[in-house]
C-alpha cells in the first residue's frame, strides 16, 4: 500500500524550498557533472523531486506529531486525526463521532385541516438543518391518531392550530441544540404553514471528540475507576455509558477551602466529604412544569402567586427563567419569578443521603427545593386570595444531576469512609458584544455563525476559572474576510451564587471567577455559560482614508 | 562536431530540443530523444540557450512553489494583449528584466562565462497568418559567444 502523501498542491512553501535546495545539493554531490540550473535535469528531476521530498517530510512530521501521546498533548491541532485514531486504538479508545441533537418542533397552521409531512422534511435555522426521520400526519380527530407518527392538531387559541413532530439535527454537535421557542423555517412549502418553533430544549447533541478530548479520556480510561482521587472519579463517571458525554467535572474535597461540609464539634476539616461539581452539557436546559399556584396576596403591581418545586422535578436547577399563564404563547417573556430555596434531605429510597445541613451546602444539588413567587398583573381582580390557576414554569437546570448523585452515592460506588454530593456547577451567565469593522462594499460576515461558534467555544469549557477574550477573538476571526477587523469585546458575567445574591463581572480582557471559597464560589466550582442569543455583534464600515 | 573533450570539466544538461546543428538554420523538435538515438547532452552556449528558452516561455507563477520563475511574455501573448510589433518588442524587453534576474540568481561563481546570460537582442518579429509570431533573437553569453534562436509561437487574436 503506497504511503498516503499529502496533496502536492497544499504543501508548506518553506518546506518545499528547503527540500528543493537539499535535492539540488545532493544531486550535485552525487554527480558533479550534471547541471542543476534551469534545464531538463532541473525541470524534470530536481524540481519534481523537491516537491515529492517535501510531501514525504510533511507526512513524516504529521506522523511524528500524531504518533505519541506526548506529541498529541503538546499540539493537538497539528496531530492528524486518522493517525491519532490508530494510535489510541492500541488502548481500545475509539473517538466519539458526536451525536445529533433531537427534539420536537411545533408546527403552527392557519387552518384546522389534516397536514402531512413526509420523511426527510427539512427545517433550518441559524445555519443548522433539522430533518424528520419518519413521516408525520397531523390529524384533526383523536380517533384518527393511531400510530406514533399521527399527531393531534390542537387549536392554539388565536385562530391558529398546531401539532408536534420529532426531528433530528442533520449534523452531530451541540450547535443543533435548539432552545425552547427557537423558530425554524421549512425548506419546502407546507400548506397552511404559519410558523414552527422548538417545543422544548433539544437534547443529545454532542460534538465529535477532538484529539485533546481523546487523550484526556485515555488518561482517565487508564485510571482505576473508583472515587479514590480526582482522575479516578472522572474515569469512573466518563466510562459509565450513561454519563460518557459529561462536559466537565471538578471534585472538591479534603484540603479544598470550598469544602464546607464539616459538621464536627471542632471547627476543623475532618475529611470524608466529596463535592462533585459537574457540567453535564453545554447549556442548561429549560424544563417545562405545569403548576397550579395559589394566589397569596394582592399588591399594587398585581396578584402574587406562589408554588413549589420539589427536589425531584428539576434536580439542581439554577433558577426559574419565567412563568407563563397556561394557554398563553409559551415563547413570550412571561412573568419574572423569585425563589426561596430550601433543601429536602429526607431519604429518597436509596438508603443514603449525604451530610448536608444548610441551604448553601445543598444548593444546586438534587436535594434542592424552592418556593417560587411571581406577580401577574393581569389576574382577574375578582379572584379571591387562596384561589388557584394553571400556569407553566420553566426552571433552568442541567440534566442528570439526580442520576449522577444516585450513581456516585450508591453503596457500591461511594467511598466507604465518606460521602459524595453531586452539584450542578455554579453558573456564570455570560453576555458579550463587539463590533466588526468592514471595508465599504464588503459583504457582512456571517454574524449568526460567528455568534454560534463563540458560544460553542465557551460552552465546551470546564472549570477554567478565567474566560479570556483573546480565545473568543480567535474564534471570531475565522469568520472575517480580508480587511475586516474586530473591536474590543465587552464581556459581562452574572454569577448566580449559591447564597442567592448575584455577583457581576465586567471586563474587556477576561472574566475571572472570584475566590470566595467560604461561599463555595471559585474557579473549581463555577463554569461559564453563553447562549448564542446573548452574543451581540454589530457590523460597521471602517473609515479608511483615501490614499 | 563536439567531442568528449569539449565536456571535460563542464556541467552537462540533457538536450530538450533535438536536431541542433553547429551552424545554419535548422528546425528543432522538442523531445528528450531523437530516435534511433537515445538523446544528447549539452553545455556551453547551447545549454545557455536552452535555459533561456525555458525561462522565457515559462509563464510566471505556473511553477508551483517557484512563483518567481518564468516571465509574463507568453502569458501576455496568449491573452491576446500583443497586437503589434511594438507590443511584442515592449513585452520582450519587460520579460528580459525577470529573465536576467532569474538566470543570474541560479548561476554560481563556478559557472563558466559562456553559460552565463549577458543579453538577448530581438532582431526580428514576423507576424504570420494563422496566429503565428516568429521571433528571431540573438542570444549572447558573458564570454561573448552567441546563438541565434528563432521561436515560432502560436498566439491568440493576432
Amino acid at each position: 500500500m503506497p504511503i498516503p502523501l499529502p496533496d502536492f498542491n497544499t504543501l508548506d512553501a518553506d518546506t518545499v524550498t528547503q527540500a528543493y535546495a537539499y535535492i539540488t545539493q545532493r544531486t550535485r554531490e552525487f554527480d558533479p557533472g550534471v547541471e542543476t540550473m534551469r534545464g531538463a535535469v532541473h525541470d524534470i528531476i530536481v524540481y519534481l523531486e523537491g516537491i515529492y521530498a517535501a510531501a514525504a517530510e510533511q507526512y513524516a512530521t504529521t506522523l511524528e506529531q500524531s504518533g505519541s501521546l506526548l506529541a498529541i498533548e503538546n499540539n493537538p491541532e497539528l496531530a492528524d486525526d486518522s493517525v491519532v485514531d490508530g494510535l489510541l486504538s492500541n488502548f481500545r479508545v475509539v473517538r466519539n463521532p458526536g451525536e445529533a441533537a433531537r427534539g420536537q418542533l411545533v408546527i403552527v397552521l392557519s387552518a384546522f385541516i389534516p397536514s402531512n409531512l413526509p420523511s426527510g422534511t427539512v427545517f433550518t435555522t441559524q445555519g443548522q438543518s433539522f430533518v424528520t426521520e419518519t413521516p408525520f400526519s397531523g390529524r384533526t380527530s383523536p380517533s384518527s391518531v393511531i400510530t406514533d407518527q399521527d399527531r393531534l392538531i390542537r387549536p392554539v387559541g388565536n385562530g391558529t392550530f398546531s401539532y408536534t413532530i420529532d426531528v433530528v439535527a442533520s449534523s452531530a454537535g451541540v450547535s443543533g441544540m435548539l432552545r425552547r421557542g427557537n423558530k425554524v423555517e421549512p425548506v419546502a412549502l407546507i400548506p397552511n404553514f404559519v410558523s414552527a418553533y422548538a417545543e422544548s430544549d433539544f437534547t443529545g447533541g454532542v460534538n465529535a471528540e477532538t484529539n485533546t478530548d481523546l487523550v484526556t479520556r485515555l488518561r482517565q480510561g487508564l485510571s482505576a475507576r473508583d472515587v479514590s482521587n480526582r482522575d479516578t472519579i472522572a474515569a469512573l463517571v466518563r466510562n459509565t455509558e450513561e454519563f460518557a458525554n459529561i462536559v466537565a467535572l471538578s471534585t472538591v474535597g479534603y484540603g479544598d477551602p470550598e469544602q464546607i461540609r464539616y459538621h464536627g464539634i471542632m471547627p476543623v476539616a475532618s475529611g470524608g466529604r466529596l463535592d462533585v461539581y459537574v457540567r453535564t452539557q453545554g447549556l442548561p436546559q429549560s424544563i417545562r412544569l405545569e403548576r397550579r399556584p395559589v394566589l397569596i396576596q394582592r399588591t399594587a403591581e398585581g396578584a402574587v402567586w406562589q408554588f413549589s418545586i420539589s427536589r425531584d422535578e428539576a434536580p439542581g436547577f439554577y433558577d426559574v427563567a419565567k412563568v407563563v399563564k397556561a394557554g398563553d404563547d409559551e415563547t413570550t417573556a412571561g412573568y419574572e419569578a423569585t425563589l426561596i430555596r430550601g433543601i429536602d434531605m429526607t431519604d429518597d429510597g436509596s438508603g443514603f443521603v449525604p451530610d448536608v445541613l444548610t441551604l448553601l451546602e445543598g444548593s444546586y444539588s438534587r436535594y434542592q427545593t424552592a418556593i417560587v413567587q411571581f406577580v401577574d398583573p393581569t389576574t382577574d381582580p375578582q379572584l379571591a386570595v387562596g384561589s388557584r390557576a394553571d400556569y407553566l414554569a420553566f426552571p433552568r437546570a442541567l440534566p442528570q444531576i439526580a442520576d449522577l448523585q444516585n450513581f456516585l452515592g450508591s453503596r457500591g460506588v461511594r467511598p466507604a469512609a465518606g460521602d459524595v454530593l453531586v452539584k450542578a456547577a455554579i453558573p456564570c451567565d455570560v453576555t458579550l458584544s463587539f463590533v466588526v469593522y468592514k471595508v465599504a462594499g464588503q459583504a457582512d460576515p456571517d454574524v449568526t455563525a460567528m455568534a454560534t461558534a463563540i458560544a460553542n467555544t465557551v460552552n465546551a469549557t470546564g472549570f477554567i476559572g478565567r474566560l479570556g477574550a483573546s480565545k473568543l477573538v480567535s474564534v471570531a476571526h475565522q469568520f472575517l474576510a480580508e480587511g475586516q477587523t474586530l473591536g474590543p469585546i465587552d464581556l459581562f458575567g452574572t454569577i448566580q451564587r449559591p447564597s442567592g445574591k448575584p455577583y457581576y463581572l465586567r471586563d474587556r480582557a477576561a472574566l475571572t471567577i472570584p475566590d470566595q471559597p467560604t461561599n463555595e464560589l471559585s474557579g473549581r466550582t463555577t463554569v461559564f455559560y453563553l447562549d448564542p442569543t446573548d452574543v451581540s455583534i454589530s457590523v460597521l464600515v471602517a473609515d479608511v482614508p483615501a490614499v | 562536431m563536439s567531442v568528449t573533450a569539449d565536456y571535460e570539466g563542464r556541467l552537462v544538461d540533457v538536450m530538450i530540443f533535438q536536431g541542433v546543428k553547429p551552424g545554419g538554420m535548422v528546425p528543432l523538435t522538442q523531445s528528450l530523444t531523437d530516435p534511433p538515438e537515445n538523446g544528447r547532452v549539452c553545455t556551453g552556449i547551447q545549454k545557455l540557450a536552452q535555459r533561456w528558452v525555458l525561462e522565457l516561455l515559462t509563464i510566471k507563477g505556473s511553477m508551483k512553489y517557484l512563483p518567481d520563475r518564468g516571465t509574463d511574455f507568453l502569458g501576455e501573448l496568449q491573452a491576446g494583449r500583443l497586437r503589434t510589433e511594438a507590443d511584442v518588442q515592449a513585452a520582450f524587453l519587460r520579460a528580459m528584466v525577470d529573465l536576467k534576474k532569474n538566470l543570474a540568481a541560479e548561476e554560481l561563481d563556478t559557472t563558466p562565462d559562456d553559460e552565463r546570460f549577458a543579453l538577448a537582442n530581438l532582431i526580428g518579429i514576423v507576424i504570420q497568418p494563422g496566429g503565428i509570431i516568429r521571433l528571431s533573437v540573438d542570444l549572447y553569453s558573458q564570454a561573448g559567444t552567441s546563438r541565434k534562436v528563432i521561436l515560432p509561437l502560436s498566439v491568440a487574436g493576432v
